[in-house]
Formats: structure tokens, sequence, C-alpha cells
């Protein structure tokens, strides 16, 4: 009895660590290093003024006998929008015509028909919504990256697109209170509609140049070094191979990678598990040029790989 | 004693009161799943105020860390005190030793800092807060719903019915109804008007709550009446709030509706959730304070809401989706079950050795008195009904039939020859002399019995925590049978003799004839064994290999645990994240998670139940259709839910007991000295190489060591004095504001609208800012120019300031590791790698760290507390066999019977260890228990052989014929007390149902060490007596043939225990 138990504990003893290992291949999703624009990107709020603006007062003190126009109304230049009858029998009472300076649309009415207005009252506004001017505050630390004749986008609420613009000039005067100086842009394209008074987020690209651009979720840390992990295709075998890299500024998510990487090489993004130097792993969305012999040969390495880490 | 017996009725009356007060105290023993003990942790915490981290630490933090560490009364002792300083503010943690109260902890705490304070800034002083620190995972959870009505308004209807009586639950911790269907109204600011009128978020709030406050204008006398001039409060409505009147810098009035978009809808963040199915629905929640009964908290909620239901409307319908009460009732009930169980097998081999139904019950009877009567001790002792009180009373069950057996057994062998009728006289002459003879060797076999108890008494903490119930309970019902054996039984047996017909004969066993052939059997085995020349050699190299095989391949292979938790039917998966801030981002990433449960394990579990409390962390639970599928459903989950870079699962049963039993991690690797972000570093890069190289499954560190970025704003102050000229009203407080209001959202204030308090929520619209780029250009109106937040503000990303955590005033960061479930055999190989690999570290990788400082790193022993608990049980262990040895010393006076009876023991415990090993069952303070119990059995069968051997060989037979025939005619006593234990203790061994586990190692230990024990012990020890006694006479002989008589002259452990106890 003893020896079949003494048999039993000696079996049990070899036969538990041989069951226990059991390895399983981690997956990983990749991402193809691919050379693309990098910039930096400035950003201001900008506010759409108009260009053209005519504020057309009162020529005299008198009542006002005729308003022919109502806010929003089209008037071309020359086009009557109010009359004025001179109250002061110097004038004879003769009735003063004002007219419209500019083509454009009547933007504001600051009086109805019967009152008494003084000299030199604000009478109407005309806008011509054609031409508007857009400005943004740009500070002074941003200064050096600016010029003149920059071309940049306008995002606008009233449209979905964005409208190209460009800068016509920038203030030489920093203003002491917000440190910024103002700069005036104008959009290229004629067909957009600029509604003065909004406001809007125009974007320039600067420092314009070729470079890698990762989501910063590849970075791993070793100390204070950044290091990544490139996936290394070897006879339809994947392996890893943990590298250091340099980055740059880190934008919108993203990370600069200025040394260390190069084209067309693959860097893991998320896997299935912790992964270390030299391990082999399963590619989950290898590109799809590669797909349909991919997918064959992943089963066999599925298949094979785990014998080999064993053997 | 003759007054005793002779006088039945006043027996029965004092036996009858004392079960009568037993049964009382046994009622209101509470019931609870582990014994009344506690190691409370009291947790504190305080904000700097204007200090940062280290100023704080360098002023008051050591200060008030020895403080506290030196906290010591008559009743408290610390433990331990951790600290964890973060970037505001810090917490202490503060652990007690096992067995200290709990409020006067707190209150002991309370004192220390509250002392400490004075000397502290206000700001400082006013933000401490003290509180209990609970670990514990017991919670109620009750779901209500109704098919005619919104949650809100069956909030509105419960609330009012049920929350003032739950606040009023004694055992339990902010029980309350938590609504899904909170409403709250929403001002979505425009970002481009609140530049271009310059407004800040904080004038909003300013005239919102201008229209919420009503204005008192003084008071006019009219004759004796006194009139209030008052202006009511403008808001009462959405649309009123949407014609607040906003000024501007620039002197305008406008409507706030000009600038923001304003709502009323379902509240969109919330700092807790809670899900069923996937689905929110109205939930009562409550956790039970520290130190409160969960089962009562459970049942008094369940209480409250059965006794509310009548007086609700019809349509209001309740579920109770987690209820700790029930599931400790169950482990409770089985465990009872179990006692019972075990009763009734003790009782069954009774029967099959006494015969007659009379001398069974009679014997029986001892059984549930014992019991009853341990109950008025155990409600003396402030004792509970807990698995390991039940456990000691189901493994005594089996041993108090113990002295009956003895005490009958002796009365019918007095019986045997005796012919004809008997008088009462005669009767009660032949009942004292049995009882008589074996008085002083039942009381003999209790107290080594219970002796072995006695070393359990010098142990504390863990170990005492959880088995001085045990040890309690069997003490007591044990003690107690020993006096009923003596008292109650030849009593009834005298009754029966009196009023009986055959009452003055032998009865005869059912299977007698059975018996008698393995009488026969046996001695005849047994002289076969003797007479065998080898026996000897065989034995004692059986013996030594068996030791050897035990102690290098069974024990050192056995898995350790503190005690074994009972089987749930839930299973909890905990999701931890990084770098969430809103509880709704958890809350999506919960679902996903929770739907890749279902998808694997949708067969398995009957519905989910999730809780998020923080941004980071959510808890999914998943009740399993069957419990006994625990272990399966828990290592596939550990399978499916592996840890990646930043998503941490823990898989792991629900255990609502309060009692705080460690769950050591298997490695604790430190990490000390040097600078905080160096250690930092240092850590998360050893945890990594840790983590990457396989060592263990699952890593993690103490503090948490992700280094996290923050954006920080610096504000141009030099040109806040121009700005304020253009007309900025704004402060840099202002643009916090502002940011906040743009990213997370502001609650300004709370409104009354239809007897509903509606939170008011400013926020952007959503996207408004989703990078640190969105932020520098947000729009920021000065005077008539609309400029980029940035040029104001500097905007950096920078790393966050690393918080330090100190353990006993060590700064120190601490890397733990652990195995998953089923794995533990592998823990020795995975810490060897670890080692490894941390050595392998110190040599490579370290100098590629680039640090600065040199911290350091080793491991500490992980299981301390285990090991501890362990190595006092070893501890007390020796001391119980040295007192069983005592024992002996005194009742035989010569050391080679003593060895010879101790035999049994190392053959126990050998049983023992290969039966847990066997059923693979652990080392656990039960098992331990469970042998140290057995030792005290196990010499009793070679007591009975060796005495009886002993007065045979005075009687004048030679040591063979002795030896066979004291052990033939032993056989049925040791068969009946050893087999009355084995089964017994056999339904615990089994494990079944929800409690087994826990006493399983118990039982298993027990029952299977006794059983080999008793099986070797009937052999050997006949066999080394033998030996023993012939080579005793042999030097005898020679040394002097006339001193022949005193030879084996050994006195009957019935004088010398009358002598040693008189």
């Amino acid at each position: 009895m003893k020896n079949v138990l003494l048999a039993a504990i000696l079996c049990s003893a070899i036969t538990q660590p041989v069951f226990a290992k059991t390895e399983k291949v981690k997956s990983v999703f990749i991402k193809k290093v691919n050379k693309s624009e990098v910039f930096d990107l400035y950003t201001f709020p900008a506010r759409i003024e108009p260009e053209v603006n005519s504020l057309i007062l009162s020529e005299t003190q008198g009542v006002v006998t005729e308003l022919p126009v109502v806010l929003g109304q089209q008037v071309k230049k020359g086009q009557i929008v109010a009359k004025v009858k001179n109250t002061d029998p110097v004038f004879k009472f003769k009735p003063v015509v004002l007219k419209s300076p500019i083509d454009g649309v009547v933007s504001g009415v600051y009086f109805s028909q019967g009152s008494q207005v003084t000299r030199g009252e604000k009478l109407l506004l005309v806008t011509d919504p054609k031409q508007v001017k857009v400005l943004i505050e740009i500070p002074s630390k941003d200064l050096a990256s600016m010029e003149k004749g920059m071309k940049g986008s306008l995002s606008l609420k009233t449209s979905k697109n964005p409208v190209p613009v460009e800068i016509v000039g920038i203030s030489p005067y920093v203003h002491p209170a917000t440190g910024t100086a103002t700069a005036q842009i104008r959009s290229t394209d004629k067909e957009a509609v600029l509604v003065p008074g909004t406001l809007g987020k125009v974007s320039f690209k600067s420092n314009v140049h070729e470079g890698i651009m990762l989501p910063q979720s590849v970075l791993t840390y070793v100390g204070k070094f950044p290091h990544i992990r490139l996936v290394e295709e070897k006879e339809q075998k994947f392996t890893i191979k943990k590298i250091k890299v340099e980055i740059g500024p880190k934008r919108r998510g993203e990370v600069e990678i200025l040394k260390g990487l190069d084209d067309g090489q693959m860097v893991v993004e998320r896997s299935s598990g912790f992964i270390k130097d030299g391990d082999q792993v399963e590619v989950k969305n290898l590109p799809k040029v590669e797909e349909k012999k991919q997918d064959k040969k992943d089963k066999k390495k599925a298949e094979n790989t785990p014998k080999k880490d064993k053997a | 004693m003759r007054g005793l017996y002779s006088s039945p009725l006043r027996v029965y009356i004092i036996l009858g009161a004392l079960a009568l007060m037993g049964l009382l105290a046994g009622s209101k023993l509470p019931i609870s799943l582990y014994p009344n003990s506690n190691k409370p942790t009291i947790w504190s915490s305080i904000s700097y105020g204007h200090m940062n981290a280290e100023e704080f630490v360098n002023n008051y933090g050591s200060k008030i860390e020895n403080s506290l560490k030196a906290i010591q009364t008559n009743d408290l002792e610390v433990v331990k005190v951790s600290s964890t300083y973060n970037k505001s503010g810090a917490n202490y943690n503060i652990e007690f030793q096992w067995g200290s109260d709990p409020k006067e902890a707190k209150r002991e705490v309370l004192n220390v800092l509250t002392g400490l304070s004075s000397s502290w800034p206000k700001e400082i002083r006013d933000s401490l807060g003290v509180n209990y620190w609970s670990r514990s995972s017991g919670f109620i959870a009750i779901s209500f719903y109704s098919e005619k009505r919104s949650l809100n308004e069956l909030f509105k209807i419960l609330e009012p019915a049920l929350v003032p009586k739950l606040i009023a639950v004694d055992d339990a911790e902010g029980a309350n109804l938590w609504n899904p269907g909170r409403k709250e109204i929403s001002i979505t600011l425009d970002p481009d008007s609140m530049a271009s009128l310059n407004l800040f978020p904080r004038d909003i709030e300013q005239a919102i709550k201008n229209g919420l406050s009503g204005f008192i204008g003084g008071t006019i006398v009219v004759g004796t009446d006194k009139l209030q001039v008052e202006m009511p409060r403008q808001l009462e409505s959405i649309e009123q709030l949407r014609e607040v009147l906003v000024p501007t810098p620039k002197g305008q009035l406008i409507h706030l509706s000009q600038i923001a978009h304003i709502d009323i809808g379902e509240a969109t963040d919330s700092n807790r959730v809670f899900k069923t199915n996937g689905s929110k629905s109205l939930i009562l929640f409550a956790n039970p304070r520290t130190g409160g009964n969960v089962k009562r908290m459970a049942e008094d909620i369940l209480k409250i809401v059965k006794e509310a239901m009548p007086s609700l409307p019809k349509d209001i319908q309740y579920r109770v989706l987690v209820d700790p009460s029930e599931f400790i009732r169950a482990s409770v009930n089985n465990v009872i079950h179990e006692v019972i169980v075990a009763a009734g097998l003790a009782v069954l081999v009774l029967f099959l050795f006494v015969g007659s139904f009379k001398n069974t019950i009679t014997a029986a009877l001892e059984i549930p008195l014992s019991m009853i009567l341990a109950f008025i001790m155990m409600n003396l002792f402030d004792m509970n009904l807990n698995l390991i009180s039940l456990g000691g009373l189901a493994l005594a069950a089996g041993m108090n039939v113990d002295a009956s057996v003895v005490v009958m057994e002796n009365i019918f062998r007095h019986m045997e020859g005796l012919k004809g009728p008997l008088n009462f006289n005669s009767r009660l002459s032949l009942i004292i002399r049995a009882v008589k003879e074996v008085r002083l060797p039942i009381i003999a076999s209790t107290i080594s019995t219970l002796v072995v108890f006695a070393p359990l008494a010098l142990t504390k903490d863990l170990t005492n925590a959880i088995l001085g119930d045990l040890a309690k309970a069997v003490v007591f019902s044990h003690g107690f049978s020993m006096f009923i054996a003596l008292i109650l039984v030849p009593t009834i047996r005298l009754q029966i003799m009196n009023f009986s017909k055959d009452g003055d004969v032998a009865p005869v066993s059912p299977i007698n004839g059975f018996l008698t052939k393995l009488e026969a059997w046996y001695s005849k085995a047994l002289r076969g064994f003797i007479n065998f020349k080898a026996t000897v050699w065989i034995t004692a190299i059986g013996i030594i290999v068996s030791l050897i095989v035990m102690g290098t391949l069974i024990v050192p292979n056995l898995k350790k645990e503190i005690i074994g938790t009972p089987d749930t039917d839930w299973m909890i998966l905990s999701v931890n994240t990084h770098g969430n801030t809103l509880v709704g981002q958890m809350e999506a990433q919960a679902a996903e998670h929770e739907e890749r449960l279902l998808s694997k394990f949708g067969n398995d579990i009957k519905y989910t139940f999730t809780q998020i409390q923080r941004a980071n962390q959510a808890t999914i639970m998943a009740r399993l259709e069957d419990k006994h599928e625990m272990n399966r459903v828990w290592k596939a989950m550990e399978e499916e839910f592996q840890n990646q870079p930043g998503l941490y699962f823990w898989v792991g049963p629900w255990n609502p007991a309060e009692l705080p039993l460690p769950d050591p991690p298997h490695m604790r690797l430190i990490v000390r000295g040097g600078k905080v972000e160096d250690r930092m570093l240092l850590a998360k890069d050893l945890m990594e190489t840790i983590r990457e190289k396989e060592a263990f499954p699952r890593a993690w560190t103490e503090p948490d060591v992700h280094m996290e970025e923050n954006i920080v704003m610096v504000p141009h102050v030099e040109r806040w004095q121009d700005l304020a000229k253009q007309g900025a009203g704004f402060l840099p407080f202002d643009i916090t504001d502002l940011s906040r209001v743009a990213t997370d959202g502001k609650v300004m204030e709370y409104i009354n609208i239809d007897d509903d308090s509606l939170p008011i929520k400013v926020s952007y619209p959503t996207g408004t800012l989703s990078t640190k780029e969105d932020l520098e250009s947000l729009p920021i109106g000065v005077g008539d120019k609309i400029v980029p937040l940035r040029a104001i503000v500097d905007i950096k990303l920078e790393e966050a300031k690393p918080r330090t955590y100190r353990e006993d005033g060590r700064d120190l960061v601490i890397i733990n590791a652990k195995r998953n479930k089923g794995e533990d055999h592998l823990v020795e190989t995975s810490l060897a790698q670890a080692k490894e690999i941390a050595e392998e570290y110190r040599k490579k990788d370290l100098s590629s760290l680039g640090l600065t400082s040199k911290p350091m790193f080793y491991f500490e022993d992980a299981a301390k507390d285990l090991n501890d608990a362990l190595k006092q049980l070893s501890t007390a262990l020796a001391l119980s066999l040295l007192l069983i040895f005592l024992t002996m010393l005194l009742q035989f006076g010569d050391i080679g019977h003593c060895l010879i009876i101790m035999v049994a023991i190392p053959l126990g415990i050998f049983g023992g260890s290969l039966s847990l090993w066997m059923f693979d069952s652990t080392l656990s303070l039960n098992s331990v228990l469970g042998i140290i119990l057995l030792n005290g059995i196990a010499v009793n069968n070679s007591i009975i052989l060796v005495d009886f051997i002993l007065s045979l060989v005075r009687e004048g037979f030679t040591p063979k014929e002795a030896a066979i025939l004291a052990a033939q005619k032993r056989l049925r006593p040791i068969l009946i007390t050893s087999l009355t234990t084995i089964l017994g203790m056999l339904p615990i061994a089994l494990g079944m149902g929800e409690g087994g586990k826990i006493l399983q190692p118990l039982g298993l230990s027990v029952a299977g060490g006794l059983w080999f024990s008793m099986l070797f012990t009937l052999f050997i020890v006949p066999m080394l007596e033998v030996l023993y006694l012939k080579r005793k006479q042999a030097k005898l002989d020679q040394v002097d043939m006339n001193e022949e008589d005193e030879l084996p002259v050994v006195s009957t452990p019935v004088e010398q225990e009358g002598v040693q106890l008189q």
C-alpha cells in the first residue's frame, strides 16, 4: 500500500509542473509608420467685421418724412434711403434727401418715420456684406512664425467647409494689455459667405516638414527615455523589438518621432498582454494588401509557434 | 453519588433547567459568518492648505506619522501606519492590532490628531477628517420598478417612505436610494457670444444667484403692525431662467437665453452609477459600517422594505439583487446541517456497536445536550454562531459520545455474568461501582483531549481571532459531555434497569457476529505481525520513509491559505484604468467588459450588477447559475480577462463577511531611497519587466506609478493691470473657472421646480475643448479685441508630481504580484523567477534608466501574516505534544510507554497531511488545528491499549499474550470511539455546501489522520509494547533475579490520575 502511495506521490510531483505550462501567443494591433506632413498649427479666434460700413447721419435738423427702406433691404449706391424735412424756416423747409453712399444692405435703422432728428444724428447703417475683413490677435510669442501672405483656413459656424484665407497684414504694434498684435486676413475664396459680426476660428500651418507622427499611446518609457515596440517580420513570423527613439513635440494627442523610426516599419499600438523584446506575436490588423496570403500564414503560425516555444 | 443516581427526578430537573437555559442562550446567539473579531483600520485625510506636499511632510507629516504609530493603550496597539501624500492632501491609514475595538481606535486617532492640530494653521486644521476604513465588500442592493411610473416618480414615492428608516439602521453606513432618473437643468453657453460680450462663467453664476435670492427692503410700521417690504425671488421656472438678465462689462444687460441654450434633461454625470443587466434602475444600496454585522444590516433593511411595501402603490415592485444575509444564512445553515449529520452518523455507529435503541439514545442524548449547554458558555463569552464555532460543535459531536460509551460499556461489563433480576440497591451499587471505575480515566482522557487546546490560548492576532472560537466551542461542549456522561447516563441506565423487563441484561450489538469475526481476524493478524521477525525494521523504515515523504513532498506541496472561503454564486470582475476624469467614461468602458463577460459566460450567469463609484474603477458582479461552478468560472474568467497596458482586471468571488482576512500578494518587492521621481521610474520599469517576462500574471504597485501629465496654466500677471485698463474685469481665478465650465461643466446652483431640487449645470458645448490646443485658442474678450487664451496665460504640458507613499515613516514604492486562482503551486517558481529577473535587472538594465539618485530594491516576505500564523500554530502544536507527553508521563511514569503511545501522533500527522494532499485541500489554520486536535484523540487509542496490556501483564500474562489479548478485548471500544469521531467529521471533510470549504481542511486532517493512525496503532503499538516489555524484563532478569516483582509494575492509570487530580 505504501509503495502505491509513494508512486502516486512521485508521479504527481513530476507531472504537476509539466501540465502547468501552457503558453499563449499574444496578439498585437499595429500601426504602419508613414511619413507625412508634420506642422505646428496656430489657431486663433477670428472676428469677422465689415470692411465697408457706411453710417448715414442726418445732414440737418428736422422731421423724417420718408423712409423708403427697411432693415435688411438691398440698396444701390445713390438710392434714396430717407428724406428729412428741415424745420428751420431759413432753409424754407426744403426736404433733404439722404442717399446710400454704397451698394449694400441696410444693417441698422435707428429712427422711425416722423421722428425729430438733430443734425449729425445716426440714422441708418448700410453695410456691404460682400466686403468683410477678418481680424485676429496674434500673441507676441507666435509673431515670429506668422508672416504676411501666409495661407490658412477659417472655420465658421455658418458654413460646413473651412474657408481658405491669407494674412493681409500684421500690425507692428503689440498691445501692452493683451500682448497681441492685430492682423488682418481675408478670404481667398470669393464665393465664401462671411457674416460680419460673427466669430470664427482660423488656423495656420507653420514649420511644415515631412516627419512621422504617431499616437502617444505607442510610447513606452524606460526611465525617462521613450521607446517604441517594433514588429519585425521574418519568414512570416512576427517578433517584437524594443527600440529607443527620440521624440519631438506632442500635438493633439500625437507625438512626432524625430529619430529611430523609418517609413514602412510596424509599430505596436495595442497588445493583448505585456510583451517583451523578442516575443513572437500574432498581428491582428495586417495591412490589407497582404491579407489573403497572410490569413493562411497566420493560421499556420498560430499552430506552429506554441510548439516551437516549448522546444 | 448514590443520592444523585437514586433520585433521577432531581437530575432531570436540574439538567432540564440547564438545557432550557442553553436553548434560550442559543436562540440569543447572533449569527454571522466569522467570529466576532476585528482588525480595525482608521482612515484620516488632511489637506495641505497653501503648502505643497514636501513642505507638509517636513512640517507636519512626519510628526503625524510618528504620533500615530506611537498610539498604545491597554487595549490598542498600532500595527502599521501608511500614508499617501497626494497633490493637495494626505491620507493616513492606521491599522490596529487584531481584537482592537474600532470605536476606541477611532477615538484615539482623533484624540492624537486633534492634539497635534493645535499647532497647525487653521485651514489645515479645519480640513481634518477621521473615519473607519472598511475593506468589506458586503453590501445589499435592491432594485425597485414599476410599469406605470417613471424612475423619478418612483423615487419621489419611495424616498419619504424608506430613507428616514434606512438612516436609522444601526449596522449600515450610507444606506440610500439611488435615482438614475435624476434631472438637471443644463445651460450650454455659446463660447463666441461669451467672448464677444467679454463675459465669463462667473458673471452667469452671479446673475443666476441674484435671480435665486429674494431681498428685504426694510419694514414699515403701521400702527402696531410691522410690515416687511420684500422682493421675492425671481426664478421659479425654466422660462424665468431663460430671462435672467446678465450684465456685461460693457454695460449692456442681455437675457441668458441670448448667449446660452437652456434645457431640462437627465443628469449627464453623477458620482456613482449602478446598473443591473446593463440598464440603470432605482437602487437601494447600503454598506455596513465598520464592525457592523452585515447579516443583521441586510435583514433590517429587508424588513424595512417589506414593511413599507403594503403602504405603497401596488404597481411598485422590488427585487433583491444582492443580499449578503441570504448567503451567510445559507452558509451557517449548511454547517448546522453538517452538525446534525455528524451527530446522526455518530449515533448510527453507536447503535451498530451498542445495540438496543434505549441504550443508543441514552448515549446519544449527550450530543445535543452538551451542545446546548455549551451555548450557555458561548453566551457568557460573548461568542456568536459562526462557521468556526459551529465547526467546533460539529467536531465535538463525534467525540462527545465517547465518554457515554465508556460509562455504558463498563456498566454492561459489570452486568455480564449476572443472573436474574436484581433489587434496586444492588443495581445502584453495580452502577456506582461501574462509574467509579471509569470516572478517573474519563476525566483524564477528556482533559488530555482538551489540554491540546491550551497552547492555542497563547497565540494571538489572526490565529486567535479565527481559531479561538473553534477551540472554545470544543472545550465547552466536550467539557460538558464529561459531566453528562458521569451524571445523566448512569441515572438513565438505572431507570432503564428499573422499569424495563430485560433491563438487567446487557444488550447485544446487531453486528455482533461481524465484530467477533473481526476480533478473531485481528488477533490472528496481530499475532502474525508480532511474530514476524523483520517487523521492527519494516515498521521503523516505514515510519521514517513516511515522515521523509511527508516533510519533503507532501507538506511543501500543499497550498497554503489562512482560512478557506465559502463558495459563493457571485463572481466579481473589477476593472481598473487610468486617465478617466468622469464616471461617465468608466460607465462606457464597464459596459464593454460586461458585454464581453456575458458573451463568454452568458450560460453560467443569471444576472449582473455593476457599480461604478470612481472614474477609474468599476465593479461588475455576476450571479452564477450554479455556485458549484464557481471555481471553474473563476479560473476561466481570469484567463479571459488578462491585464493589458492601461487596463487591469481583478477577478474573485464575493465574500460579504466583515472579518478582514488578509489576502496577501505572492510577491512583495520594495523600492526605497533615492528621489521620489527615480523611485517611481524604477518601480514602474521593474514592474513592467516582471509583467513582460511573465513571472507573475498579475503585478501592481502601491502607490500607482502611472505618470500623469497635467496641463499647467500660468497667467501673465504682469499684463493684468493693463488688461484691467482695457476693461477686462476678470482675474486669473476666472480663467480656471472658465476652463472648468468648458471641460467638466459646473453645477452652479440648485433650483426648486415642481418640488424637485434640480442642479443647474453650466457647460460649454460638447467637444469645445478636447485637446490642449483647443484650450490655447479659446476666445477671450478683452475690450473690443478677442484674443486666444494663450495670449494671457502660458499653457504647457507638465508631468504631474508623483505622490509619495510611506509606511511607518519610510518612503517607499511596493511592487506586488500574484498568481492566478489555482496556480498556488507555481508561486515558489514564480518568486524564484522574479528574484532572478530582479537580479539580472540590477546588473543590466538599471544603468540604462538614467536615474540621478540610487533607489534600492529588495524582496520582503509577502505572506508574512500567514507564515506568522502558521508559525504560531506550529509552536502551539509542539507545546501540545509536550503537554500530551507530560500527561502520559504522569499517568504511566515511564518514558518508554509514553513514547510508544505517542507513536500514534506521527502516524496521525502523516495520515492527516496525506488526506489533505489527496483531496487537494490546503495547509491552513484550520488544518493545523485539526492536526493539533488529532493528536489529542489519536493518543487515546494507544492509551486504552497500553493501559490494558500493562494491567494484563500485572495479572501474570506474558507480554506477547497480554498484548494480543488486550488488543482483541479493546478493539471494540477503540473502533467505537474512533469511528464516531471519524464519521462525525465525514460531512465536514466532504465539504458540502457553502460553508463547507471553510471547515473542510479541518475535517480532512482529523478524519484522515485518525483513520490512518487508528489502523496502524492497532498493530504497531502492541508490537512495540511487546518488544519494550520483553527487553525491560530481560534487563531486569539480568540485573537481579530477586527483584522480579518490580518489573513491569506500573500503577493503573486510575490510581495515578487519582493521585494527581486529588
